[in-house]
């Protein structure tokens, strides 16, 4: 391409009719059942539907009785009617039932072979039953003590807040309730549900939903190791599981494989998977409508064709029928609210900022193993880094890089950015950069970085690190709220302070309502094109005569006009 | 008691009223349920990572020391660092403030006119057919929700009137201009103003029948008073009747309903801006509170609290000009 326009528009019903307009050519994280509808049926436009990383959950408080017996949270978990959720509240289209926790779109770490808890009332029945429980004659549930059980709270944001989410507590607490549970469910604002299950802990059982969970299930750490059984940690449920915390601290930073990692971590999903502490519900699907015309677009596993991290798209999306050049405008699906690119964590901000500053490393869209972009090659070796064992990461970089302000790409601008961000401690980076023992840089084009550990995750955040050229960023006296868009560069008229080595260029922004791309001539990769293809060149839009707000505009306008007629005839004489 | 005497004492009371709302301002959102890190909980920002942040913006300190930092940050002109995007709220501000001051600038103008001038003829002829169809209309406009006003009037102008007439009706679905804007100046203003059109109608349709209907009662009530009797009876013509004697009589209380609404000319209409996709303050305050982004809340709402104090202030001064009668 050679000009990308991202453009905001603050609704949904705003975006589906800019792309039915033709005001924009792509649209990504579509997730209401009707626009989904509309826009299939509009001939011009393609939809896609990827499978990706979100996740929506039930979770269990495992720290207090009776949810800490492991028979009753697997019980509860054959009463989530997935299926229902998926048909009743996204019309059977955008969302799919899940029934693992890492799901499909993570590829070869997620394991398939663990245990699942599909709706099935009767066998909920059958756990119960083997684990001592019991119905009183009026169909109250007992433990095995032969105590009715007590009330179990179910919290959800409000119905007014997020229907859906209510609307599923609704459906499980009613489920739980035709089983004898003594089951509530508590309608909570957002905040106050955070804080009760985040910092409190003070839940039974809530619903939430993540996404954006990146290409490997690290997430899992989090999620259950013992240590993050703290306020404001993510273990919520309240696991601790030696054998859990060996298996995921294994995966996470020991692993010096990748086999390694994988048997880990897919030991550790069955774990998850028997504990039970939380069940999955559902997962959303990245629906992307895109017109047609447009080819080269590539899928990225578990991200979709265009969204935030789709890097590949964007550099071989053509018009069919030439094999470059063009301009296309894309929604740009959410507020940006900074281009720093040390603090735009956002997806929205990653679209732009994405496509202007590279990385070491880039990722296979299919499998997302790392591949070389600023290296062309790496060597990984044991290093002594004092207390514990380490690795040395040897990057051998590209030679024919530079920033897009002409100034060239060498080894110090990577050990600039890696001893800036671990100096101010960045916290979107600080997990890695506390890892980062040395870097030093041998020649113009080869960068060592000695960090602790031996995890195959060494390679991966030491190569997706955000590398910021040294000439722009040496002079920034507090980088939180330096904002190189909207700085002029010290010496390249037309150009920001927002310079990286990428494909695409900052050229004009209107805060809050454009930022516009444009292609880097001087770009070091020239990437191989998808053959064109012979896409149907995009239809004009049918005149929609037929439609109801057009006839009841035309209806009411013909009434005022004749009531007007009537009444200057009537009092006029 | 002298105009000088009394404007000393206003300003005085003035600047308390301020301190005491800058200081309930810091502590209500200490106070109200919600953490600002929540925007940012996700399993890849690990704990350690968001305490950095709530070191970085300063919430681990103690309460007075958070309390001084906000007033450094007020009068500093900054207004602080947003948790959100770590850029000065002021800057944030300056951004929006011009979208927000033009849509909101213009429909108070339109409104304010439209609603007394059609309070006024309505007033001046009661139970005729004008006021009827004035006071009619008014409250059926008063009475429409806004997003369903502004969402009709998007998708018939901005999608069903464009594909049904071929572009020839077809005005703009979101943004202040198009995107990308016009390079020509006098373009770029035309632009702008187009679309502006939708969204200036949605408020103006809504607003309008309020000033109407209060204009019109007090135009009423005025027109039975003696002195109006008198002025018809001197021979005076019924259009200096009204306008010079009738409305100016209203025009204190009509100023007092301009002076309050001054805030939202600043503060936006967060429905508007959101269906229009205008960049405006309205919305920026509305996502602040969701997010628990205190600098913004606190800054924006020093603004707007700011504004609304001082026109309450502008307006008493002028309240003397107004009416002869008052006298302090």
């Amino acid at each position: 391409m050679d000009e990308i326009l991202f453009v905001f528009h603050a609704t949904p019903e705003a975006a589906v009719a800019a792309i039915r307009k033709g005001d924009i050519d792509i649209l990504s994280d579509i997730y209401r059942p009707s626009d989904v509808e509309a826009l299939s049926q509009d001939s011009s436009l393609n939809i896609t539907f990827s499978l990706q990383t979100h996740y929506c959950y039930v979770a269990f408080n495992t720290r207090s009785a009776p949810l800490g017996d492991k028979q009753l949270r697997k019980a509860i978990a054959h009463l989530v009617p997935r299926q229902e959720i998926a048909n009743k509240l996204f019309g059977g289209i955008t969302v799919t039932p899940m029934l693992y926790e890492t799901s499909p779109a993570f590829g070869k770490w997620h394991n398939p072979d663990v245990v699942v808890y599909p709706y099935d009332v009767t066998k909920s029945k059958e756990i119960l039953a083997s684990a001592g429980y019991s119905w009183t004659q009026d169909g109250k549930l007992r433990g095995p003590d032969g105590k009715i059980l007590r009330r179990i709270t179910f919290i959800s944001p409000t119905q007014e807040e997020a229907p859906t989410s209510y609307e599923i507590a609704k459906l499980v607490v009613e489920e739980m309730k035709e089983l004898g549970f003594d089951a509530y469910q508590e309608g909570v604002a957002f905040d106050s549900l955070l804080t009760r299950v985040m910092t409190e802990r003070k839940f039974d059982i809530y619903f939430l939903c993540v996404s954006n969970l990146g290409r490997y299930p690290r997430w899992l750490y989090d999620y259950y190791h013992s240590s993050l059984d703290v306020p404001d940690g993510d273990n919520t449920p309240g696991v601790r599981d030696q054998d859990l915390d060996q298996l995921l601290y294994e995966f996470r930073f020991e692993s010096e494989t990748e086999d390694e990692a994988r048997a880990a971590v897919w030991k550790a999903q069955a774990k998850t998977a028997d504990l039970a502490a939380r069940t999955p519900v559902y997962s959303r699907y990245q629906i992307e409508a895109f017109s047609k015309g447009w080819a080269g677009m590539i899928q990225h596993k578990g991200i979709g064709y265009f969204t935030s991290g789709a890097f590949w798209t964007y550099l071989n999306l053509h018009r069919a029928g030439t094999d470059k050049g063009g301009a296309v405008k894309i929604d740009v699906g959410g507020r940006v609210r900074t281009l720093n690119p040390l603090y735009g964590t956002g997806a929205y901000e990653q679209k732009i900022i994405g496509l202007i500053y590279d990385s070491i490393l880039a990722s296979d869209p299919e499998t997302g193993d790392p591949i070389p972009y600023l290296a062309d090659s790496w060597k990984i070796e044991s290093a002594d880094t004092g207390a514990a064992k380490g690795q040395r990461i040897t990057f051998n970089l590209v030679r024919n890089a530079s920033w897009q302000d002409g100034a060239p790409f060498t080894s110090r601008d990577i050990k600039f950015s890696m001893e800036f961000l671990k100096k101010y401690k960045i916290p979107i980076f600080l997990s890695t950069m506390e890892r980062v023992v040395q870097v030093s840089t041998p020649d113009e084009f080869t960068v060592e970085i000695v960090m602790n550990g031996t995890s195959i995750f060494n390679l991966i955040d030491a190569g997706g690190a955000m590398i910021i050229p040294e000439h722009i960023w040496k002079n920034v006296s507090d980088w939180r709220t330096f904002q190189p868009d909207r700085e002029p560069h010290p010496s390249k008229p037309g150009l920001t302070k927002m310079v990286g080595t990428g494909p695409f260029i900052l050229s004009e922004e209107k805060p809050g309502e454009f930022w516009r791309l444009k292609s880097n001539p001087a770009y070091f990769k020239r990437l191989p094109l998808t053959k064109p293809e012979a896409e149907s060149t995009r239809r004009d839009q049918p005149v929609a005569l037929l439609n109801p707000p057009l006839i009841a505009t035309m209806v009411v306008a013909c009434v005022i006009v004749f009531g007007l007629l009537v009444w200057k005839r009537r009092f006029r004489g | 008691m002298g105009f000088r005497v009394y404007a000393s004492r206003r300003i005085v009371n003035t600047i308390i009223v301020l301190l005491i709302t800058i200081t309930l301002q810091f502590l209500i959102f200490r106070i109200v349920p919600g953490n600002p890190i929540a925007h940012f909980i996700s399993p890849n920002l690990p704990l350690e990572a968001r305490q950095a942040l709530l070191q970085m913006w300063g919430l681990d300190r103690p309460l007075h020391e958070q309390f001084f930092t906000y007033i450094y940050n007020l009068f500093s002109g900054k207004l602080g660092i947003s948790f959100i995007s770590q850029r000065f709220v002021s800057d944030e501000l300056m951004e929006r403030l011009p979208n927000t001051i033009l849509l909101m600038g213009s429909s108070a103008i339109l409104t304010t006119a439209l609603g007394i001038s059609l309070g006024v003829s309505a007033g001046s002829r009661r139970g005729t057919r004008r006021d009827i169809v004035s006071v009619t209309f008014g409250l059926l406009t008063e009475g429409l929700p806004v997003f369903f006003l502004g969402m009709l009037l998007l998708l018939t102008f901005a999608y069903y009137l464009p594909v049904a007439t071929g572009g020839l009706i077809n005005f703009p679905v979101a943004g202040t201009v198009s995107r990308p804007p016009p390079t020509s100046l006098p373009i770029y203003v035309l632009d702008m103003l187009w679309h502006l059109a939708l969204p200036m109608i949605t408020l103006v349709t809504i607003g309008f029948g309020g000033y109407t209907l209060i204009v019109r009662n007090l135009m009423i009530d005025v027109l039975t008073q003696d002195y109006i009797l008198t002025a018809k009876a001197k021979g005076l013509d019924s259009r200096t009747i009204i306008y010079h004697h009738g409305l100016r009589s209203i025009l204190p209380p009509i100023s007092t309903m301009i002076g309050l609404s001054m805030s939202g000319v600043v503060g936006g209409a967060v429905i508007t801006e959101t269906i229009f996709s205008w960049h405006g303050v309205g919305r920026y305050l509305y996502e602040a509170v969701l997010q628990n982004d205190y600098p913004v809340m606190q800054g924006t709402f020093f603004i707007l609290s700011l504004v609304t104090i001082l026109s309450n202030l502008a307006v008493d001064f002028i309240y003397g000009l107004l009416d002869p009668r008052i006298r302090y």
